[in-house]
């Protein structure tokens, strides 16, 4: 048979639900003609919970729990934004000292999830390594939130109207030992794999998101900081008490290849997770005294209205709309999760490329499925 | 531009199809009557002084006799923001979709098309996104009936116990 006759035959078949690039079930469609993805059609739905429906027969305070389920990877921020949207509704003011810890808790999560994707980036790339290192150090960050509030993975620890547990001070010691291990790490994890010329070779020019696709298809965090824009919740428009410090925010140049490729995504990452240091040593050097909560009513009713909040997660914006009847249970809540508009950049990002980058984008873009499905 | 700037100009030039709005408060909004949303969209879109080339959230609500469709938009070029709401009737929830404008429409008109019925026009995918094929009926409308049953799998509750029944 010549070339000329032949007759391409494509391939279609699954990757997932389970599947070990993305954490948790999500099953991609593909079509293949030999080593090239040409096509892939996004599954979604297997997580599917319905917290948003849920929310409508829960009373205010206690759909909080829920709220940890979103993104078990970076409960903090859940918790924080759906505290943040009732706040702003009720005009809840909130203790100094709270904000603060607030910021404090949310850098130290942002440090384990950032920890983690880079982990299992790596992973998905043949080195196993990186990722008990990242568990490793993630171990530590876990420890620190069961000493300030007896759980490891989902918190439950930030409150409508300021923070459960007040930090003590063996905790504020523990937090500064933790950074001053963390930042000569930080060194290992760059020699392990950003110096690693297989890695970067693995990483550079796959999967770019140009800044127009970027915004245009609703990207945020990380990934839209990799393809250039200089956005992020934090400094556009800072909660909590974020306007207080100082601290900068990496942007992908494109030093290895393309401006928002893998690469640009991860190594934006690894720079977070310095910033978040630098930021846990400011907030734990400017700790102020008084109360770590409001008293909120028995019975808490937010008042008639609707409300729009939102904060920098490590995956991106997450944003909370609260409608409120003045009844004891919310109206209409909405999570605009980050992970959830990555969907938008499919097919388009796995088309005509090579199967074996298909793990490498995956595990760039840091999908939480719990977080896509809600 | 501040809000309320934003606001007072979307309201001389539509000034027929501003139904209210809110510069202050929890949540700036301006609500507008679906048939001017097109022209609002188009507006936010391409004018130079409005620049919302970012559609954070598309939120869908239920209110009652009607639906509400509420865009959040921001404008990574000069950094403000502005939501917009229009009301579609319940017994004809039909809107034309905005992924023309914004690709990032598309996921969250999905969404908001499974969740409450709404119908889209011009969406590029209408598929149900996050709900099996078969499921019935639209989850996050007020009036949704729980199914007993779905696919031969029972769940109904268990009576609460007095002690546990809410007031």
């Amino acid at each position: 048979m010549t070339a000329s006759t032949r007759v391409s035959k494509t391939l279609a078949f699954n990757i997932g639900p389970h599947h070990s690039s993305t954490i948790g079930p999500f099953r991609m469609r593909v079509e293949t003609d030999g080593e090239v993805v040409y096509s892939c059609k996004p599954d979604v739905g297997y997580l599917h919970r319905g917290v948003e429906k849920i929310a409508e027969k829960m009373t205010w305070t206690g759909f909080l729990p829920y709220t940890d389920r979103i993104d078990y990877l970076s409960a903090v921020h859940c918790n924080l934004a759906y505290a943040l949207a009732v706040e702003s509704l009720a005009k809840l003011d909130v203790p100094e000292r709270a904000s603060y810890i607030r910021v404090l808790v949310s850098e130290l999560n942002r440090i384990a999830s950032h920890l983690l994707a880079a982990g299992v980036l790596a992973n998905q790339l043949g080195a196993n390594t990186v990722l008990m290192y990242a568990l490793r150090d993630r171990e530590k960050i876990n420890n620190l939130f069961e000493m300030l509030c007896g759980a490891r993975l989902t918190y439950n620890y930030v409150r409508i109207g300021g923070v459960a547990a007040d930090v003590t001070d063996g905790f504020i010691e523990k937090s500064y030992e933790f950074i001053e291990y963390l930042l000569p790490k930080l060194k290992e994890y760059h020699d392990l794999l950003s110096n690693n010329r297989i890695f970067v070779g693995r990483l550079a020019n796959v999967g770019e998101i140009s800044e127009k696709e970027a915004i245009a298809c609703g990207q945020s965090g990380p990934i839209l900081r990799a393809s250039g824009v200089k956005f992020d919740v934090r400094k556009s428009r800072p909660y909590c008490v974020y306007q207080k410090f100082d601290f900068d925010l990496p942007v992908g140049s494109g030093e290895v290849g393309m401006a928002g490729d893998a690469f640009d995504r991860y190594i934006v990452r690894m720079r977070e997770i310095e910033q978040a240091a630098s930021l846990i040593r400011q907030t734990l050097d400017t700790l102020p005294a008084g109360s770590f909560s409001t008293t909120l009513p028995r019975i808490f009713k937010a008042p008639k209205g609707e409300a729009y909040s939102m904060i920098e997660s490590p995956r991106g914006t997450f944003g909370v709309y609260v409608a409120s009847t003045g009844e004891k249970h919310p109206a209409r809540v909405k999570f605009r999760t980050p992970s959830f508009a990555v969907l938008n950049l499919f097919p388009q990002i796995l088309q005509n490329v090579p199967l074996s980058d298909v793990s490498t984008i995956l595990g760039s873009l840091d999908i939480m499925v719990s977080e896509v499905d809600r | 531009m501040k809000t309320a700037e934003l606001i007072g100009k979307i309201e001389q030039i539509f000034s027929a199809g501003v139904i209210g709005a809110s510069s202050d408060g929890s949540f700036p909004c301006i609500h507008i009557r679906v048939e001017d949303l097109r022209g609002v969209l188009n507006f936010c879109y391409y004018d130079q002084v409005t620049k919302f080339d970012y559609l954070e959230c598309l939120t869908a609500l239920d209110s009652g006799d009607e639906f509400a469709v509420i865009y959040h938009l921001y404008s990574t070029t000069i950094g403000h923001r502005i939501n917009i709401k229009t009301s579609i009737p319940r017994h004809k929830p039909v809107l034309a979709s905005a992924v023309n404008f914004w690709r990032a429409a598309n996921v969250y008109e999905r969404e908001a098309a499974e969740m409450f019925g709404i119908v889209f026009e011009n969406h590029p995918c209408p598929e149900p996104l996050l709900l099996p094929e078969k499921w019935q009926g639209h989850p996050l409308r007020k009036d949704y009936v729980y199914p007993e049953e779905y696919e031969g799998i029972e769940h109904r509750r268990a009576p609460l116990r007095k002690e546990h029944a809410r007031p």
